[in-house]
């Protein structure tokens, strides 16, 4: 029970700062607003503050559990020294008592699910990974330290800004009920922009949609950040809608927090701000008023939340947008390989059938992470309200926030744009007498755990049960954590027996939130990728150098040497493991004065001169004429052939090779090597060993379901691997790089 | 427009534009110092292609690459290891959900060179894992070492043919 009152007290305090700094923003720039919208608009604006002055400690390497409360201590003292903890301004009229009772049961029978699943221990998959992991780490690292081993480090991160303070306090699952104040902020709002405009049957069963769709649940209660985005965006719309009716300029103040907010929250808010400008310029331009001003003042302060997390990135990993424009920006951590598959992957899931992805977003969810609820089917019908004048800018919003949905047809990712659906939807039949509240009901009924199965498929992503024994701790947390998360016990003990500055490669995501060590996994960076790709050298045959690209040509001496790529092969990679160069069939020794240049991916280059059959240099990128790899001489050298070592992944051959004189003369020295094949060479696993722990990899986590798996099990002590401990399928070795004497040649 | 105006100058002194940058050969590798496992050793997993030199016995032929195999009653092995210390035995194998429902629960019991290491019952289907410690006085450096599995109910399809259970892989791991 203790542990269950630190999670409120972790949860409350934050809400509590949030609001209060809400509180005093909007009485600061006497923002007039209706009572009942007050508190939700003062928690999204506080939340955006808060979050970027977490950004700043976190910038100053200052999150200390002390900082941040005393810091919450002070914020709270001033605002109710101020007495912003009151609510003012004028009440709405009374909600017609049936949508008073169905609110308030679907809001307690709903809340109770929630609540409970939100206090329970935390197991959302995003969340026990990277969501909190990364928390957990600025949390112990006290603020940001350069990551380039995890790709989700790169996006912006105002929600775990949000989680730095609860899980100080109350740990995880004080973590993810703070991304449940936005699931209940969420429809608090639909209801208030219903009860505002007048609509309040649309709503009303637009909260209801919202607040019991099975996906929008989940991830509500989980320590996620896409129902705070989707609250941060439908505040924006909210507030432009205000700022339309009134004018006030405190307004833009508010719009650029939280437009910012939206896009520091996550990139695919970004159309926010964008909305938010194009809209105030519109009207101001109809109007004829000076437009400029305001548009500025809105993308300035927008600017403010939004450029530190571009520059952190830019300072950390060169590229503002990283994980994203990898191509613009190119640089050493993300591949553009990489993005490009990535990309692809998300904006299919590996689901070709578009035509199945209604029905699979609102009734099926198993491939697409999530349901929304059979009712969203009939939410489209909402454009036909575009005649309606008060539906047009629903529209007009929920067509805008669905434009980022193609990039990634996750269920959640509609999530942004499902009130403005809903909103549409409920305007278009609010007319018809009691259809709202019946389509309100039904949709509640089919969203209940219990109701779940009876349509969706088998292993959707959804609540099941109200866990109250482990929300309050009464039963203890491992036992839950075990049951629900695959990879928790090899995380409890990695915890126990790995030292908290030793790096451990995985494949996949593992339970990272639960372990101090560090975890890079394969497909999060550009580090994991070539780690794959090492240990994947030994695994893959037709990763392994065993073709042979020899150059022959008259002697010549020269200073620089060029291979140059003539093919243009965008779905294939170039690299080779060894790039050598020989004069009278002797190899010449590599020399530390060489200059090695290479392009793309000239970090890599000295992966084809290390002399190691496990590493390569590869481009990350698909061929294309004009990539080149480079030596530059410090003195003439004769030299008469270069021999490549290459994998036999590639198309072989379309190469040139070219050379310059000391004068700088440029000579074609060959352009039809010739091509051959050789056994693959002796004791390789452990020259994979080593080129891994050269890279920093002290620990190597494998299961099941990862190629090599069985080789590394059945052949540990050729690879320079000491078993440290087995759970279920997870082992977990330790890099000696040492062969046993029974082992040895 | 002045905000997008400098995120663009911002990105453009920071994007594609930078010269291409050098650096030095690394530190040399070594020749590989390692050997290679021997072809015929302590562990199979049934994809291998010489998987029929470690099979003594009651294991189904299945065409070359099947990751599984069906066993017969008594399922044997034989495997070769150079030390016999600190060893575990591992195989991962399958309990066949239809097989399941018309045996009842199945009992497998695991002998390593006639030492019984487990007896274990079934009673769910699905993908099951053995893996304890061997004593290394059970086992040989210098003679093949004999595993075998015995269940005691066989599957009767019905077309007559008996089954045991499913074998993926077998063998001694560290």
């Amino acid at each position: 029970m203790g542990q269950a009152l630190y999670i409120l007290l972790g949860f409350s305090a934050t809400v509590a700062v949030t609001f209060g700094i809400g509180q005093i923003i909007l009485a600061r720039f006497k923002v007039e607003l209706f009572r009942q919208e007050q508190p939700a608009i003062a928690i999204v604006l506080g939340s955006a503050i808060w979050s970027f002055v977490v950004f700043m400690l976190a910038a100053s390497r200052l999150i200390h559990k002390g900082v941040l409360i005393a810091l919450a201590v002070a914020i709270l003292y001033f605002a109710w020294k101020k007495q912003c903890f009151r609510l003012s301004g004028e009440s709405f009229p009374p909600l017609p008592k049936h949508w008073k009772y169905v609110l308030c049961s679907v809001g307690v029978v709903f809340g109770v699910l929630y609540v409970s699943n939100a206090m329970a221990p935390e197991i959302s998959p995003d969340g026990v990974s990277y969501h909190l992991g990364l928390t957990a780490r600025y949390y112990r690292e006290h603020g940001f330290r350069p990551i380039i081993t995890n790709m989700y480090a790169n996006l912006s991160q105002a929600m775990e800004m949000l989680f730095l303070l609860p899980f100080a306090i109350g740990r995880h699952s004080a973590a993810a009920m703070m991304h449940m104040t936005f699931l209940w902020l969420l429809p608090w709002l639909i209801l208030c922009y219903g009860r505002r405009t007048g609509a309040i049957s649309a709503g009303a069963l637009a909260a209801i949609l919202i607040f019991c769709s099975p996906v929008i649940g989940i991830d509500g209660i989980s320590a996620y950040n896409d129902v705070a985005t989707a609250t941060a965006i439908f505040t924006v719309f909210y507030l432009v809608q205000l700022w339309k009716q009134q004018r006030q300029d405190s307004l833009l103040i508010c719009l650029g927090l939280t437009a910012g907010f939206a896009f520091a929250l996550k990139y695919t808010a970004f159309l926010a701000l964008p909305y938010a400008l194009v809209t105030i310029i519109k009207e101001l331009h109809r109007d004829k008023k000076p437009w400029l001003t305001p548009a500025l003042k809105v993308a300035a302060i927008a600017s403010v939340l939004i450029l530190p997390w571009l520059i952190k990135n830019t300072v950390t990993v060169g590229n503002p947008f990283s994980p994203f424009l990898n191509s613009i920006f190119p640089n050493h951590f993300i591949h553009i390989w990489f993005e490009k598959s990535y990309k692809m992957n998300m904006a299919s899931y590996g689901s070709p059938d578009f035509w199945r992805l209604p029905l699979e977003v609102t009734s099926g969810g198993q491939r697409l992470g999530g349901l929304l609820g059979p009712m969203f089917l009939l939410l489209p019908l909402g454009l036909l309200g575009l005649r309606n004048r008060a539906a047009r800018p629903l529209i007009l919003a929920a067509l805008l926030f669905t434009l980022p949905y193609p990039a990634n047809i996750g269920t959640r990712f509609l999530i942004p744009a499902a009130p403005f659906w809903a909103l549409s939807f409920g305007l278009l039949i609010e007319i018809v007498p009691y259809l709202p509240v019946t389509i309100a009901l039904l949709h509640a009924a089919l969203s209940w755990p219990d109701s779940i199965p009876l349509y969706s498929e088998r292993y959707v992503w959804r609540l099941h049960r109200i866990p109250w024994h482990h929300a309050l701790r009464i039963k203890p947390e491992d036992d839950y954590l075990g049951r629900h998360i695959g990879s928790y016990a090899i995380s409890r003990e990695i915890d126990k027996i790995i030292p908290a500055d030793k790096t451990i490669f995985a494949f996949d995501q593992i339970a990272e939130a639960y372990f101090k060590p560090k975890l890079a996994v394969g497909f999060q960076s550009a580090y994991g990728e070539r780690i794959i790709d090492i240990f994947h050298s030994v695994q893959i045959p037709a990763y392994q150098p065993t073709g042979r690209t020899t150059f022959r040509f008259p002697a010549q001496q020269l200073k620089r040497i060029r291979l140059t790529q003539t093919a243009d092969l965008p779905n294939e990679k170039w690299s080779m493991a060894e790039f050598r160069i020989f004069s009278k069939e002797r190899e010449l020794p590599r020399s530390a004065q060489w200059r090695l240049r290479a392009s793309p991916n000239w970090w890599d280059v000295a992966m084809a001169f290390d002399n190691s059959p496990a590493t390569r240099w590869s481009s990350w990128e698909g061929k294309r004429p004009g990539m080149f790899i480079e030596v530059d001489f410090p003195e003439l050298q004769r030299v008469d052939k270069v021999m490549l070592e290459v994998s036999r992944d590639q198309t072989p051959g379309l190469m040139m090779l070219e050379g310059w004189d000391q004068y700088g003369n440029k000579y074609q020295l060959s352009n039809s090597p010739k091509e051959s094949v050789i056994d693959p060479p002796e004791g390789w696993r452990m020259s994979a060993t080593h080129a891994m722990m050269e890279r920093g990899v002290d620990y190597f986590l494998i299961t099941n379901t990862n190629h090599g798996y069985m080789d590394v099990m059945k052949n540990a002590k050729y690879w320079g691997m000491e078993l440290v401990t087995v759970k279920g399928y997870y082992r977990l070795y330790k890099l000696t790089g040492k062969l046993p004497e029974d082992a040895k040649r | 427009m002045r905000l997008l105006l400098f995120i663009s100058l911002l990105s453009s002194t920071l994007s594609c534009s930078r010269p291409t940058e050098s650096s030095a050969p690394p530190a040399q590798q070594q020749e590989a110092r390692a050997a290679d496992p021997p072809a015929v050793g302590r562990f199979v997993t049934m994809e291998d292609p010489i998987v029929k030199e470690y099979i003594v016995a009651d294991v189904v032929p299945a065409p070359p690459g099947s990751v599984w195999r069906w066993t017969l009653r008594n399922p044997t092995f034989r495997f070769r290891m150079k030390q016999v210390e600190n060893l575990r035995f591992h195989a991962d194998f399958t309990v066949q959900p239809t097989a399941l429902k018309a045996t009842g629960p199945v009992t497998i019991s695991w002998v390593i060179n006639d030492h019984l290491l487990a007896k274990e019952t079934h009673s769910a289907e699905g993908f099951k894992k053995i893996e304890k410690p061997v004593p290394a006085e059970w086992l040989r450096s210098d003679v093949e070492n004999i595993v075998s599995a015995e269940i005691d109910k066989l599957y009767t399809t019905p077309d007559g043919d008996k089954f045991g259970f499913i074998i993926s892989n077998i063998g001694f791991i560290d």
